[in-house]
């Protein structure tokens, strides 16, 4: 086994992302070729997925615990450490592997533009920051690649600065997400406080009552259990702000549609997600063996149930009555999100924890993939007519027909018909649901919105696809191939996702499942390198 | 679970092949039937009236929802204009609401020793 | 040899029993019943001379639909729609291989394979849809008016009905998943749906779900009082007016399929199916054939008896009446486990 190198590989994809995205401003001072720049972003977006793919593959197939990286050989809890699990490594190929076909998807998108450069400098850093937060082993790193994230997706928001709606978007955007990151910030301190250390499997140990090295028990003996349920609740209102769960969701319908489309899918796809794998991270894994803090748990999970509830109905019921393409599909994502909320507070009832985690885990990859689909197939059609307007948009269809039909499919997709892949991941929420008795009654909701949301998705299709065209539409041609490939590799992602569900679900989902629910694990990867603290290697 | 899946693919085979051999009896019937393509039978029935197809075409806001719009608009109304107001206090207000809720639940569930 | 069997006994099912051949039948069968049943009630005689007592008229109508021109009009959806409708054809086939009317092939052949696992429900609810929204695709895609302001109103007809009948369906399913462990499987509450009857609370529930079923099926059908798509005096013929031929020989098969299969289900989850003569198969198909019958016969003098409400009427009616009614007799059925034990 090759072990001398692979844990290298984890750190990897942060730090190199970020190299490569502050090289490519000096690169473009020195050439002013479009066709390097767009050339070098394609090549390292691949480089990054190239490397979390091994991550993945190596973590699923050759190992069977977590994966540790020591930052400058400082062991746990003295240093900052990267720990992977199989859950961190599948998201890692989701997102990587997502923001490789927006970068190719972006190369002919962006071709009116000018100050391209920056685009794909904020595009390497927006994904070097998503990578860092779901590979980091300290939550205080987790901030700091939090705001590496929302930094750039404020400035890509705002990419289109001579209009207005989209440096109002991101000024809303900014404020609120900062305002997210400064409570994360005060969690932070709360948790620091209580337990004495920033370290993930440090917490876990510690909340559990074990021991840990150099930071020995928990830091204040008497207040800890306060200070954690400050953490968790100040932790989850801020994650909560970043994935768009209702209440906290008023950003999203004027940030995404305001953005590119290419960064608006990797927006709805991508960067919900990653604080909901947070959140997941945090109530799943870290805070799994804490019996003292039970009841805070079961609280949280409460909440989140109706948060999760309240997305999916505001979601839905806004939804259909939208007549902007783009803000139609970003009330997709708040009622998406709030399936997936609704699927984490699951935990609270034990016999359907498993089926909830994997319910989530398995939506966000399906959502993740047909979202993309369709805001990349929107944004060809706004690319082809320069209006997001339905009215505007209608018959475009007929004139590209390959983007509509890998639209009716991402839109069939996301509705949950089978057996395409949304369809799976919500019987297995709903089944999850029944399962766990009392909270049978709120599949109502899940149906209802899914019919609502079929609705609305067929209303663009309509639009799209069956109207008559409105406007001269002679000029309009089907879109170039390098945006075609995208959307076709998402398309037959959501197909194969679909259909090869039953073998999915059970080796890629549930090893994932099994390895969040798995602290002891987490915990033990982490204390044997701690243990070096104390002599002996 | 996973037999579950395995029977939504059963049955989505069971539907495709049925709707193949219904498509195959109505293109079998089609091929049958007489066809003469001819003058009035190929535009818009109007109830006599010539029509356009650019004319045919109803707005986006009109069409679907309309009806639904009408009938839950007290409802839509309380949703986007007290809802969404934009100010961020009223923000404030919905989060120490379900902070509220969260300290009541604990509270109730367990207590703070 | 025996993996085959599986592959093999599924294409039969689809195909033969109870798949296609035979609900051909039972459709052009319960096409006569309704038809007989609908013209008494209005004081006519009904299909009289084609075949025993007008038995064959169905038939006839549907030959006489198939070999006439199907008109295609220029920039109307021609093989698409029948796709659509081809495909909700399927999909309600699909959902009979769920219910027990294999159960027979395994008293003749000995082995019958049934769609069947745990939580299947769900899938049950999700094929249902499809037939709805083929219709409404079919109106939209016509560039008419008439039939674009026709599927419109399905569609606003679907938000309502929808969840009516899902929380309808889901009741009993949930009673006897939680009461007599039936695992939210369609096929295992069919066969355990005659327990229902048995107990008073239980009885009652599913006995208000019944009743808010057979609204939601028939506004499912779009029968009156909810044939507002359909509205003659309004809107020609609303999303069928365009189509002519086999086309809407399809559109009518459709209908008729979406009838039988919805009564079936509701013959089997509230009324108990063959209940209680299920070991001789002559008498269990007798009884079941009864009781299916009965159904039909509801639906059709509702259909007979009432005038048509405005959309946004039965919008009302669903949304403020109906739906609080079925929700509530979930919520009780949730509860059962608790409280049945009570009385």
């Amino acid at each position: 086994m090759s072990m001398p190198l692979w844990p290298h590989t984890v750190a990897l994809p942060p730090l190199l992302g970020v190299a490569l995205a502050f090289a490519l401003p000096l690169i473009s001072l020195a050439i002013k070729d479009r066709r390097v720049w767009e050339g070098y972003a394609v090549a390292s977006t691949a480089l990054l997925f190239a490397i979390c793919s091994y991550v993945a593959y190596a973590q699923y197939v050759l190992l069977d615990r977590p994966t540790i990286y020591t930052f400058g050989g400082w062991p746990p809890p003295v240093g900052i450490v990267y720990e992977v699990d199989k859950l961190n490594a599948l998201l890692g190929v989701l997102v990587s592997g997502v923001v490789l076909l927006a970068t190719l998807y972006s190369v002919r998108y962006m071709e009116r533009e000018d100050g391209v450069e920056w685009y794909y400098t904020l595009l390497l850093g927006f994904e070097a920051g998503m990578l860092g937060c779901l590979y980091t082993g300290d939550f205080f790193n987790l901030f700091v690649m939090l705001e590496v994230m929302s930094v750039s997706a404020y400035g890509l928001v705002a990419f289109r600065r001579d209009t207005h709606e989209a440096i109002e978007a991101a000024v809303k955007y900014a404020i609120v997400g900062s305002l997210a990151t400064t409570l994360y910030f005060i969690a932070i301190a709360f948790g620091y406080g209580s337990f004495g250390t920033l370290n993930m499997a440090d917490l876990a140990a510690k909340v559990s009552g074990l021991t840990f090295p150099v930071t020995g028990f928990v830091y204040s003996p008497r207040g800890w259990m306060l200070g954690a349920g400050a953490f968790l609740a100040f932790m989850f209102w801020a994650f909560a702000v970043k994935a768009a769960i209702a209440p906290n969701h008023f950003w999203l319908p004027d940030a995404h549609p305001a953005a590119p489309s290419p960064i608006s899918a990797l927006l709805s796809g991508l960067m919900v997600k990653v604080s909901i794998y947070v959140i997941l991270r945090f109530l799943f894994t870290l805070f799994r063996g804490a019996v003292d803090l039970a009841f805070i748990l079961n609280a949280l999970y409460l909440v989140a149930i109706a948060m999760g509830v309240l997305s999916a109905l505001i979601g839905a019921f806004l939804l259909i009555v939208q007549s902007d393409i783009k803000r139609l599909v970003a009330y997709g994502t708040v009622l998406n999100i709030g399936y997936i909320t609704m699927a984490i507070g699951l935990g609270i009832s034990p016999s359907s924890m498993q089926s909830g985690l994997t319910a989530a885990i398995y939506h966000i990859i399906n959502h993740g993939v047909a979202k993309a689909l369709l805001f990349l197939c929107a944004g060809s059609f706004i690319h082809a007519v320069g209006a997001r307007q339905l009215d505007e948009l209608a018959g475009v269809g007929r004139r590209m027909p390959w983007t509509a039909a890998f639209f009716t499919i991402g839109a069939l997709a996301l509705s949950g018909v089978p057996p395409l892949n949304c369809f799976m991941s919500k019987l297995i929420l709903m089944q999850a649901l029944l399962e766990a008795g009392w909270l049978a009654p709120l599949i109502v909701v899940v149906i209802l919105t899914s019919a609502l949301s079929l609705i609305g998705y067929l209303k663009v299709v309509y639009n799209v696809y069956m109207r008559p065209p409105a406007a001269e539409l002679s000029k309009v041609n089907e879109a170039p191939l390098s945006m075609l490939v995208p959307m076709f590799i998402l398309t037959v992602a959501c197909i194969v996702l679909g259909l090869s569900a039953p073998i999915f679900v059970d080796y890629v989902v549930k090893p994932a499942v099994l390895s969040a629910l798995d602290s002891k694990g987490y915990v033990q990867a982490a204390f044997e390198y701690a243990s070096l603290l104390y002599g002996g290697g | 679970m996973s037999e579950l899946l395995i029977e939504v693919l059963k049955a989505a085979s069971s539907m495709f092949l049925s709707a193949l051999v219904i498509l195959g009896l109505y293109l079998y019937a089609r091929s049958k039937a007489p066809k003469n393509p001819a003058g009035e039978k190929l535009k818009v029935y109007a109830c006599g009236e010539s029509y356009p197809l650019q004319k045919a075409s109803i707005a986006d806001a009109n069409l679907f929802v309309a009806i639904w719009k009408d009938v839950f608009k007290p409802y839509y109304r309380r949703i986007r204009e007290k809802g969404h107001t934009g100010v961020l206090s009223d923000w404030l207000m919905w989060m120490i609401l379900f902070l509220t809720m969260f300290f009541v639940l604990l509270l109730l569930m367990g207590g703070i020793p | 040899m025996f993996p085959l069997i599986e592959p093999l006994l599924l294409v039969f099912e689809t195909l033969v029993y109870p798949g296609l051949a035979f609900s051909l039948i039972v459709i052009l069968l319960t096409q006569w019943y309704v038809r007989k049943l609908y013209a008494r009630m209005q004081n006519r005689v009904g299909p009289l001379h084609t075949g025993p007592s007008g038995l064959l008229q169905p038939l006839a109508d549907f030959l006489k639909l198939m070999f006439k021109e199907d008109v295609a009009m220029i920039g109307g959806g021609d093989k698409l729609v029948a796709v659509l409708l081809t495909i909700a054809v399927g999909s309600l086939i699909a959902l009979l291989l769920m219910t027990p009317l294999t159960l027979p092939l395994r008293a003749l052949l000995g082995l019958h394979l049934v769609i069947n696992a745990p939580f299947d429900i769900i899938l049950a609810l999700y094929l249902l849809v499809w037939p709805t929204v083929a219709i409404a695709l079919a109106g939209l895609l016509s560039p008419n008016p008439f039939s674009i302001v026709g599927g419109s109103r399905v569609f606003s007809l679907t938000i309502a009905y929808e969840v009516v009948l899902a929380l309808s369906v889901l009741t009993p399913v949930a009673l006897i998943s939680l009461l007599h462990g039936g695992s939210y499987s369609l096929y295992e509450a069919s066969m355990l749906s005659w327990k229902l009857w048995l107990h008073p609370y239980t009885a009652a529930l599913t006995s208000i779900a019944l009743f808010t079923a057979l609204l939601g099926l028939q506004c499912k059908l779009l029968e009156k009082p909810f044939d507002i798509p359909e509205a003659e005096t309004e809107i020609v013929a609303g999303p069928f007016t365009e189509y002519s031929g086999p086309k809407l020989a399809l559109i009518l098969l459709l209908h008729d399929l979406e009838l039988y299969v919805g009564s079936a289900i509701i013959t089997f989850l509230f009324l108990g199916g063959p209940a209680p003569f299920f070991r001789p198969l002559w008498a269990a198909a007798l009884t079941f054939l009864v009781k299916y019958l009965a159904v039909i016969s509801v639906l059709t003098m509702i259909k007979a008896a009432v005038a048509r409400f405005r959309v946004d009427q039965a919008l009302g009616l669903f949304w403020r009446y109906v739906l609080p009614v079925a929700l509530i007799a979930l919520v009780l059925s949730i509860a059962s486990p608790v409280v049945a034990p009570l009385i």
